[in-house]
C-alpha cells in the first residue's frame, strides 16, 4: 500500500504550499508568481556606489548620478548592488525567509543573489564571500543566520568558498527603526576579525541593506585587516528619500 | 570503567540515555542533567552509579534510542530478574551479572543506532573519536549539593502543564517565571529553581512526558510530534519525489548539531531536534452517563441571557446533541445544518451540559474575527463559566478556563484537555484536507472525549461515514426562520459581451441587476471564481450600473484575497453602503446581509466552485426573518455536476424540513 501510494505520489506529486504566498503549488518553493514578482528587474535608478534606489526611472537619468550621502563620505566598499528596492513581494519574501524561520526560501533567494552577482562584471575577481555576521543573542532567538545561508547557497552555485571571518564583538540593538546617524553610532566597533584574510577581493553577502551603515562597517573592518578590495550583495536596498537637495542641484547645473 | 564528570552546559535541550540499578531493580531513561537523577535513582550512596550509554545528543536523537533499544517496562522501571538473556550452556545466571551484561548489549545497540543516524546526518557528528560507551556515572562525594526541586514547585509546574504540550519556554510565560538553562556556574539554589530540572523530575515519576519537537521515529524517518510531519531521510527513492517534505536539515546555531527542522508549524514557534516538548494530559472524568445534576439549571441559564428560544428543528437537534454527550463511550457527531440554521445556539446547550459536570470544551474555528465575535456571545450565554478567546497575539492565549474558543492552529498546543471538542466549518480551509489539524484536533481531546463537527456541506467521505453509522448524524434541515433555504436556479447564458469599448455587460445580465438592486431594493452578491475574473468584470459591471436610480447608492465594490481593504469592504455591504459587490469564493462565509440575491458567474468552473462552494453561495442569500426569500442564479456556459449536486442538496434538506413540518406554513404556523 505504502508502495502504491508512493509511487503514485512520484506520478502525481501531491500539491505544497508556495512559500511566499501559501497558495497550492506543485513541487516546492516558490510559485511562478511570486518568482516573477520577487525576481523581477527593477526600473529604478539606483546609485552606483551605495545600491540605494531613488524615487525616480532609470530612463529620467542618464549620467551616473552618485547619492550626496556617498559623494561627502564616500563608504569604504566600492559598489553594493541589490536585487532590487524593499518592498512588494521582495519584502513579503524576506520578512517570511528572516522573520517567519523559512529557512528553505534561501535556496531561491540565493539563487536570485547568485544571479545578481554573475550580472555584475565588477564582482568578476571576487576570491571569497563573507556573510554579515548576527549577534549570538539574536541567533538565539531566531535560530540562524539569514546571511550566512544566503552566502552559502551563493557559494554552493559560485563555486566560491565562504569565510566566517567577520564576528560581532557586542550586541547591537535593532536597527529596522533606528535613523542613519544613530545606527552608525552604534555600530561603531561593534565587528571585528577572527583571522586576516590578505590581499582578496571580497563580497560581503547581507538581507537588506537599508542606511549602508552595517556594509560601511563592516568593509571598514575588513580593509583594515588588509583585504584588496569589498563589495556588497543584498537581497534588497532601501529607497532614498532626500534625494532631492544634491541631485536636483546637480542635475540643474549640467 | 572509568569515572567521568559529565558537563552540564546545555543551551538546548540534550540528553544522554542511561540505565540504573538500584537493589533489584533497574531502569533506564533520559536526561539532561544526570547528577539530579543519579540523586533520585540512587539515594545518597557515593558509590552508587548510573551507566551511561550515548553521548549528550539531541533530545530527539535521545528519545529515539531510548524508545527503540527499551522496553516501555525497562523505561519505567522493572525487576533484574525479569531480563531476558540468551540461554546459556550453563542455564543459571546470577542477578548481577546479567544487569552488566544487559547495559554492554543496550549499549552496542546504542552505538549501531547512532551509526546509522550518522550516516544520515554527517559523518562524526554524534559519537567521539575516542572513548567507548557505557561509561559509569557517580554522584559525587557530597550528594547532598544537588538541589532537588520542593513538592510546591514540583506542583506549580505540573498545573501549568496540565493539559497542554509546550515548548518550556512557553510553560515558563505561563508561570511568569524567566527561564534559564542550567549552566555549571549557577548556585544550586537557582539549579532548584530551574524549569528544566522540574520537568525532568516529574517525567521520572512518570507525571508527564518529554517528547522530542522533532525526533526520529524509524530508522531514516523522521517526524514532527507537534503537527505530525513524516520525512524519510536520504532514501534514494525519496530523493525524486518533487511533493511536499517540509523537513530540512540545518545546523543549530544553539547547540552545534547537524540538526532538522519543520516548516509546517514553524509559525507556532521552531520544532527541531534538539528542542524538547513538554505534555501533561487532563485527568479524565467520569463518563456523563448519569446525568447531569445541573441540566436544568442550563436550560433557564442560557433562556434568561437572551439567547433566542430554539425553533422546533433546532430543539430536536439540541436534545440530540445533549443525548450524545451524555453518552459515556465517547465519539465523533456530525452536525449537518443548512447555511443560516442557528447552529451556535444548538450546541451551546450541549456545551453549557458538559461544563455544568464539571467538563472542559474546546470551540475551534478556522477564522480569527469569528473568535472575537463569538466569544462575547458566548461569554454573555453561559454567564456562569470562564470563557477564553484563543487567537495569535490574544493575551489569555495560556488561560485555563473551562470553555476555550480557539482558532483551529491554536489547538496545536493542547494535549488530552477537552471532554467536548466543538469543530466549526470543518469542510472549510484550514481544516479541510489538513492532516496537521485533524491530527492537533484528535491530541487535544481527551480519550474518551466527544467531537461535534458542524458544517453546512459536509463532503462525501463525512456522509459516507455517517451512512456507515461510524459518526452520529444529526441535521438541521430548516433555518431558525421556518422559511425554505431559497433554491438556485440555473442558467445557461453568456453574461458578458463584446462590445465597441470592449466587454460589456450583456442585456440579460444588466436588467437582472437593475430588476433586483433597484426594483428589490436588494442588496447582490456576485461570486467570480477567480481573482482575475473579479478583476475583469468589476470595472464592467460598475460601467453597467452608472447612472441607475441616483438617490440610492448602487454603486459596485471589488475584493477578493489579495485585497487589503477586504475586511473594511465586508463591513461597508453588511452596513449596506453599496448594493452589488463583485467577489471571490472567500466571501462565500460569515457574512450576513439582511436582504440579498446571489449571483455566481462561471458557476460551471469546477476547480474552484465545487458543491459545497455552491451550496455555501446560495445560502448567503434568505438568512433573515425580514426577508426570508431571495434569489439565487448561477450561470455558466455549461451545467457542471457541481451545480447539480449543489441545487440538489438543497432541495433534498428543503424536502426533509417540510416533511418533518419544520417549515411555515402561509398562516404563520408549522406545516
Amino acid at each position: 500500500m505504502s508502495f502504491l501510494r508512493f509511487a503514485l505520489d512520484l506520478l502525481f506529486p501531491a500539491a505544497g504550499s508556495c512559500l511566499i504566498c501559501g497558495r497550492d503549488n506543485v513541487g516546492n518553493g516558490v510559485c511562478r508568481q511570486c518568482h516573477d514578482a520577487v525576481a523581477k528587474k527593477p526600473k529604478l535608478y539606483y546609485c552606483p556606489v551605495c545600491g540605494r534606489y531613488y524615487p525616480f526611472r532609470a530612463a529620467v537619468c542618464k549620467a551616473d548620478l552618485i547619492c550626496a550621502e556617498c559623494v561627502e563620505r564616500p563608504p569604504a566598499f566600492f559598489a553594493a548592488r541589490s536585487v532590487g528596492p524593499y518592498g512588494d513581494q521582495l519584502k513579503e519574501a524576506i520578512y517570511r525567509y528572516k522573520y517567519g524561520g523559512f529557512r528553505s526560501l534561501s535556496f531561491f533567494l540565493g539563487e536570485l543573489l547568485a544571479d545578481l552577482f554573475l550580472n555584475e562584471p565588477s564582482f568578476g575577481d571576487t576570491n571569497l564571500l563573507v556573510p554579515v555576521p548576527v549577534s549570538p543573542a539574536k541567533v538565539g532567538i531566531r535560530g540562524f543566520n539569514q546571511s550566512e545561508l544566503l552566502a552559502c547557497r551563493m557559494a554552493s552555485l559560485l563555486s566560491l568558498p565562504v569565510n566566517n571571518c567577520l564576528f560581532r564583538v557586542r550586541h547591537t540593538p535593532s536597527q529596522s527603526k533606528l535613523t542613519g546617524k544613530v545606527r552608525k553610532e552604534i555600530l561603531k566597533g561593534a565587528f571585528a576579525m577572527i583571522e586576516r584574510l590578505g590581499q582578496v577581493n571580497v563580497v560581503l553577502v547581507d538581507d537588506i541593506l537599508t542606511t549602508g551603515a552595517t556594509a560601511r562597517e563592516c568593509a571598514r573592518v575588513l580593509l583594515e585587516t588588509g583585504v584588496k578590495r569589498v563589495g556588497v550583495i543584498t537581497l534588497a536596498s532601501g529607497i532614498q528619500e532626500k534625494f532631492d537637495n544634491y541631485g536636483e542641484e546637480r542635475r540643474k547645473k549640467k | 570503567m572509568q569515572l567521568v564528570e559529565y558537563p552540564l552546559t546545555m543551551k538546548d535541550l540534550l540528553c544522554v540515555v542511561y540505565m540504573a540499578k538500584n537493589k533489584d531493580r533497574y531502569r533506564a531513561f533520559m536526561t539532561h542533567n544526570l547528577s539530579m537523577d543519579a540523586r533520585i535513582l540512587l539515594g545518597e550512596c557515593p558509590a552508587a552509579t548510573l551507566d551511561i550509554l550515548t553521548p549528550s545528543l539531541p533530545v530527539g536523537i535521545a528519545y529515539y534510542i531510548l524508545k527503540t533499544i527499551f522496553s516501555p517496562e525497562e523505561v519505567c522501571g522493572c525487576d533484574i530478574l525479569g531480563i531476558r538473556t540468551r540461554p546459556r550452556a550453563f542455564g543459571l545466571l546470577r542477578s548481577g551479572a546479567s544487569y552488566d551484561e544487559l547495559v554492554i548489549r543496550k549499549a552496542g545497540q546504542a552505538v549501531k543506532l547512532l551509526k546509522h543516524i550518522e550516516s544520515l546526518m554527517g559523518s562524526g557528528a554524534l559519537l567521539p573519536r575516542t572513548g567507548t560507551y557505557p561509561v559509569k556515572y557517580s554522584v559525587g562525594c557530597n550528594p547532598a549539593m544537588v538541589v532537588i526541586p520542593t513538592a510546591a514547585e514540583l506542583e506549580e509546574t505540573k498545573e501549568a502543564l496540565r493539559g497542554r504540550i509546550l515548548f518550556v519556554e512557553e510553560l515558563s510565560l505561563i508561570l511568569n517565571t524567566p527561564f534559564t538553562w542550567t549552566s555549571p556556574k549557577v548556585s544550586s539554589a537557582e539549579a532548584g529553581s530551574n524549569l528544566l530540572n522540574n520537568l525532568q523530575l516529574l517525567a521520572l515519576s512518570g507525571d508527564i512526558e518529554i517528547l522530542p519537537a522533532l525526533g526520529f521515529t524509524a530508522p531514516g524517518e523522521v517526524t514532527c510530534f507537534r503537527c505530525g510531519r513524516k520525512t524519510k531521510l536520504k532514501s534514494s527513492l525519496a530523493r525524486l519525489k518533487t511533493g511536499v517534505e517540509q523537513i530540512y536539515h540545518t545546523r543549530c546555531p544553539l547547540c552545534n548539531y547537524p540538526s532538522l527542522y519543520c516548516e509546517q508549524c514553524n509559525s507556532m514557534g521552531e520544532s527541531r531536534l534538539c528542542r524538547g516538548l513538554f505534555a501533561l494530559g487532563e485527568k479524565v472524568n467520569k463518563p456523563f452517563k448519569y446525568g447531569f445534576p445541573g441540566a436544568l439549571r442550563v436550560n433557564g441559564n442560557l433562556r434568561r441571557v437572551g439567547v433566542p428560544p430554539l425553533t422546533p428543528a433546532q430543539s430536536q437537534a439540541s436534545k440530540e446533541l445533549i443525548d450524545f454527550v451524555h453518552n459515556g463511550e465517547g465519539g465523533n457527531c456530525l452536525l449537518w445544518a443548512v447555511t443560516g440554521a442557528g447552529k451556535t445556539e444548538v450546541v451551546l446547550k450541549a456545551a453549557a451540559a458538559v461544563l455544568e459536570a464539571g467538563g472542559r470544551v474546546l470551540y475551534a474555528i478556522p477564522r480569527r474575527d469569528v473568535v472575537q465575535e463569538l466569544a462575547p456571545r458566548l461569554k454573555a450565554a453561559l454567564p456562569g463559566f470562564e470563557v477564553s478567546a484563543i487567537y495569535g497575539g490574544s493575551q489569555e492565549k495560556f488561560s485555563r478556563s473551562p470553555l476555550i474558543i480557539a482558532t483551529t492552529h491554536q489547538v496545536l498546543r493542547y494535549y488530552r484537555q477537552f471532554d467536548l471538542v466543538i469543530l466549526d466549518e470543518v469542510d472549510a480551509y484550514p481544516y479541510r484536507g489538513n492532516e496537521m489539524l485533524h491530527r492537533a484536533v484528535k491530541r487535544a481531546a481527551k480519550p474518551g472525549a466527544h467531537t461535534i463537527c458542524l458544517t453546512a456541506t459536509p463532503d462525501a467521505q463525512t456522509l459516507a461515514e455517517a451512512r456507515r453509522g461510524l459518526i452520529k448524524l444529526i441535521t438541521i434541515p430548516a433555518r431558525y426562520h421556518g422559511h425554505p433555504v431559497p433554491e438556485p436556479e440555473i442558467l445557461r447564458v453568456n453574461p458578458f459581451q463584446t462590445g465597441p469599448h470592449g466587454l460589456e455587460a450583456s442585456i440579460f445580465l444588466s436588467d437582472l441587476l437593475q430588476r433586483w438592486s433597484v426594483g428589490e431594493r436588494a442588496q447582490v452578491f456576485i461570486f467570480a471564481p477567480t481573482v482575475k475574473l473579479v478583476e475583469k468584470y468589476g470595472p464592467v459591471l460598475k460601467t453597467a450600473v452608472a447612472g441607475w436610480d441616483e438617490g440610492m447608492n448602487t454603486g459596485v465594490l471589488t475584493s477578493h484575497a489579495g485585497d487589503p481593504l477586504r475586511d473594511s469592504k465586508r463591513e461597508d455591504f453588511k452596513n449596506g453602503i453599496c448594493r452589488i459587490f463583485v467577489t471571490t469564493s472567500i466571501m462565500e462565509r460569515g457574512i450576513t446581509v439582511k436582504k440579498a440575491n446571489v449571483l455566481v458567474l462561471d458557476a460551471d468552473y469546477e476547480a474552484v466552485f465545487d458543491e459545497g462552494s455552491l451550496v455555501q453561495m446560495a445560502g448567503r442569500a434568505g438568512r433573515s426573518a425580514e426577508y426570508p426569500g431571495g434569489r439565487v442564479l448561477f450561470m455558466g456556459a455549461h451545467i457542471s455536476t457541481a451545480m447539480k449536486k449543489a441545487c440538489a442538496q438543497i432541495g433534498f434538506l428543503n424536502d426533509i424540513a417540510r416533511r418533518q413540518g419544520y417549515l411555515l406554513n402561509n398562516n404563520g404556523g408549522l406545516r
